[in-house]
């Protein structure tokens, strides 16, 4: 009896081997991309099916944009902060909340203005049929700033520990 | 024969029964079957038990066996993979729609304050 047992044995651990290698050399890509120091990037190369030329034009855009849109978010975020603080403050519309919600507004169009000049730019680094599906990906951004914004932990990439962190 | 049938009545209608249920007979009757039901199920598992190991050590069915686990496993490994790079795949397209994106940078780091506050 002790032989079958050790068969079965032997059939279950080589099953959970091949479960293993399986798992890790199909998410191998996928480590590599996230493991990559400009993750976004390398993943628009892959999910675009980017060549060298084109992602080197579009790093350099997009090195040259990610400052301004640092910038522009540091703006975002004391124009809110100044806006709630007001609204909290007041009880009416008085000139310098009004003044702080036109600041507010123009300062959404100026951020939807520089990010769709910059997606425009990486748009004409791109073939033109990737070109159309970029910017359709990223017609809903500009559209919505902000919308649809979504914690973006990645999921583990180990077999034993699968929870999704949404 | 008439004589005999009304014979036969007199007898049956002067018949008294008066049963005596013996004590725990119920509680009886249901040991009886579950004993009986503990023996079947016993004897199942062991017969497949059995015919388990009579048939694992031949190796025609062994190695069978070892190739359908294998396949087996490759695939739900093959599966699980494609469901974890789909979502990784979503949450890099996300990453970079909100890397572009000033509002998205700001809701991030204004979470980001409320959680460490």
């Amino acid at each position: 009896m002790k032989r079958p047992l050790l068969l079965l044995l032997f059939v279950l651990l080589a099953g959970a081997l091949a479960y293993r290698l399986s798992f890790h050399a199909a998410t191998r890509t996928t480590k590599t991309l996230m493991a990559s120091p400009d993750a976004e990037l390398a993943w628009l190369q892959r999910d675009f099916q980017l060549g060298d030329a084109e992602v080197a034009r579009i790093r350099q855009l997009r090195e040259a944009y990610l400052p301004v849109c640092a910038g522009m978010c540091e703006r975002i975020e004391a124009s809110q902060a100044r806006l709630e603080n007001l609204i909290g403050t007041n009880h009416t519309l008085n000139p310098e909340l009004e003044a702080a919600l036109r600041e507010s507004s123009e300062l959404r169009q100026d951020c939807q203005r520089r990010m769709l000049e910059h997606l425009y730019a990486v748009s004409a680094a791109m073939e033109p049929a990737k070109a159309t599906r970029y910017l359709a990906m990223m017609k809903a951004q500009v559209a919505a700033p902000g919308a649809g914004q979504t914690s973006v932990a990645p999921p583990s990439l180990s077999p034993r520990n699968e929870s999704s962190p949404r | 024969m008439r004589d005999y049938d009304a014979d036969l009545r007199r007898q049956l209608a002067t018949w008294q029964v008066a049963p005596v249920i013996p004590p725990r007979f119920q509680a009886g009757v249901w040991q009886r079957i579950a004993t009986r039901q503990a023996t079947r199920e016993a004897s199942v598992s062991g017969r497949l038990s059995a015919w388990l190991g009579a048939a694992l050590i031949q190796p025609q069915y062994a190695s069978a066996l070892a190739a359908l686990v294998v396949t087996l496993s490759v695939g739900v490994g093959q599966l699980h993979a494609r469901e974890i790079n789909e979502r990784q795949t979503r949450s890099l397209a996300a990453s970079y729609r909100s890397s572009v994106d000033p509002f998205a940078r700001a809701a991030t780091a204004n979470r980001d304050s409320a959680v460490s506050r």
